[in-house]
């Protein structure tokens, strides 16, 4: 039996990109010895694209797995595991993965990582880092792999494997569907995009930095001037002080402008996610500790109410 | 309809310069300003408009010593009814595990509909105790919940958050735990007036049952982030950033 398995994510007929990352993460750590499992309404149509992930696809069919939903997903992953038994279950650090690895974790008495950075496996211990206290800490975690333990794995982070020759697909003998289930999927909304960041080749975001509504003018007189978009950070577009439409990040907006400039954003992960791959990325913010800066280009330790006006002077020379 | 609402009291960290303890189990207390989680406050404001609109009662629980209480008589302000603190003095590490049993076991008590956490707590983020929870009790959950559709007999339609613009309207059975994503209705305001008016009220205060499960996860320690920063600072006179900044934009944009 496999030492490691990877649940593979998929969403609306696709499979989700940081698959290939959890997947290089697993060979990494038991080289051959991992598997994956794919459950799905269809497996069938997603399984070539899996395969040449991993030495060995496992399936399970079923029409209530598809959209994913918790309530179907738990009992029938719990069966699948219970033959299956790794020592190591890995998915990735997103909007599914933290809504089926707690639960999964607890019904298998098995201790989770979450959000994982680093990991390595020695004996029967596997040792983790991950950010704590808004990544100005990291933690270094012990989790027994006795009977087995899980992880979590940010994205990003991991160059994703190299599709290889497709591994074997074995399906499973999926578990009679739940009678009741008491959460059902009732429909994916897609929010309204009228704005497309994506295409901007200037970038002006704000965060919670700027304060209140009142200095949004502000950030909107520079993007006019520079003939960029305005874009926000999650509080920003949660207080209502700009569109959620303008939001950047990983429940916003993905944009690789050439300029992407960030007034007062401390760059939350989620927020980075979005906007990492901006050709110079410059930041202001009055904490020199911020995780903006870790990935920023140009920084400016200091108070956007000082520079941007003297940066609107300076433009208007 | 009887809501519980978990808090947690978590450092400031905007500008906060952390540090791990002597012995690396721990944060170095030193200088750091203390403050409600801000998801929980989040699941607070998320409680209270839906006892506003479906009618009931909000308790309130938080795992900790006798400091941590600032965050229930906040909450008390807020408007919930009751508060309980279960007690547990060490600040060292409690895996999820071992923290949402303590939950369970307190939820067992008072016979909760729903039960309400954040999505995660700003300090250690690990985005499990709520689903933890769930799992221990038996009952649905729903994780990143933005928005209430619909409170119907038995059971609620929620919004919850997917990736990139994409969100899941969900019918969800109670009892329910849900976890809350900040969301466009902010924590409504409290008055320090309020807030020590509040700390006049009686609170409940509980030992934690924390026996987890056997198989749970263990700090080896805190350590301080060695970042690689490839960053160019700009000039600290405004004028000259200003003038850079300037420089930045026009080759580059």
């Amino acid at each position: 039996m496999a030492r490691a398995l990877v649940i593979v994510e998929h969403c609306q007929g696709r499979l989700a990109e940081i698959n290939a990352q959890v997947f290089a993460l697993a060979r990494r750590l038991c080289g051959r010895d991992y598997a994956g499992l794919l459950l799905a309404g269809r497996p069938d149509e997603l399984a070539p694209e899996a395969a040449v992930y991993c030495p060995r696809l496992y399936t399970l069919a079923s029409p209530a797995l598809e959209p994913y939903n918790a309530a179907a997903w738990l009992p029938a992953l719990e069966s699948a595991l219970a033959r299956l038994e790794p020592d190591l279950i890995l998915l990735g650090q997103t909007a599914f993965g933290l809504d089926l690895a707690p639960a999964l974790a607890q019904r298998l008495g098995a201790p989770l990582a979450t959000d994982v950075t680093a990991a390595d496996l020695d004996g029967q211990v596997l040792q983790v880092s991950r950010p704590v206290f808004g990544g100005k800490l990291a933690a270094d975690l012990v989790l027994p792999l006795e009977p087995w333990a899980a992880l979590t794995l940010r994205p990003g982070l991991i160059e994703p494997l190299q599709p290889g020759p497709a591994g074997e697909v074995s399906p499973l003998e999926p578990p009679p569907p739940p009678e009741h289930l008491a959460r059902r999927v009732a429909g994916l909304i897609r929010a309204a995009a009228g704005v497309d960041l994506t295409r901007a080749r200037i970038i002006v975001a704000v965060g919670r930095g700027i304060d209140g509504p009142e200095n949004i003018g502000l950030a909107r007189d520079l993007a006019g001037r520079l003939g960029a978009e305005l874009a926000c950070s999650r509080p920003v577009a949660d207080l209502g002080w700009l569109d959620k439409e303008r939001q950047v990040g990983v429940s916003g907006q993905t944009v690789k402008p050439k300029i992407y400039l960030a007034l007062g954003i401390s760059g939350a992960f989620q927020h980075q996610m979005g906007m990492s791959g901006s050709e110079t990325i410059i930041a202001v913010n009055r904490d020199p500790e911020a995780p903006i800066f870790d990935i920023a280009h140009f920084g400016l330790v200091g108070d956007l109410f000082e520079v941007v006006p003297s940066l609107i002077e300076v433009l208007e020379e | 309809m009887r809501v519980l609402v978990c808090l947690k009291r978590v450092p400031e960290l905007a500008e906060a310069e952390l540090r791990p303890a002597a012995d690396g189990l721990s944060v170095d207390g030193q200088g750091l300003v203390w403050e409600l989680n801000e998801w929980d406050a989040f699941a607070l404001e998320w409680a209270l408009r839906l006892i506003e609109q479906a009618g009931g009662e909000l308790s309130v629980v938080s795992l900790g010593g006798e400091e941590d209480e600032e965050v229930l008589f906040r909450a008390l302000a807020m408007g919930a009814g009751q508060a309980v603190r279960l007690h547990r003095a060490e600040r060292t590490w409690l895996d999820p595990a071992a923290l949402a049993a303590a939950l369970a076991e307190l939820a067992g008590r008072i016979g909760p509909d729903l039960i309400l956490t954040g999505v995660q707590s700003a300090d250690l983020g690990q985005a499990q105790v709520g689903v933890r929870l769930a799992s221990i009790l038996g009952w649905p959950y729903a994780t990143a919940v933005i928005g209430l559709e619909e409170v119907r007999e038995g059971g609620l339609t929620v919004r919850r958050e997917l990736e990139g613009g994409l969100e899941e309207r969900l019918e969800i059975d109670l009892p329910a735990v849900l976890t809350i994503q900040s969301n466009p209705n902010p924590p409504r305001y409290v008055s320090v007036l309020g807030i020590r008016k509040a700390k006049t009220r009686p609170l409940e205060i509980r030992p934690a049952q924390t026996a987890g499960p056997a198989g749970l996860s263990r700090l080896a320690g805190f350590r301080p982030v060695v970042k690689e920063r490839a960053v160019s600072w700009l000039d600290q006179d405004t004028d000259e950033a200003a003038r850079q900044l300037a420089d930045l934009i026009r080759e580059r944009g």
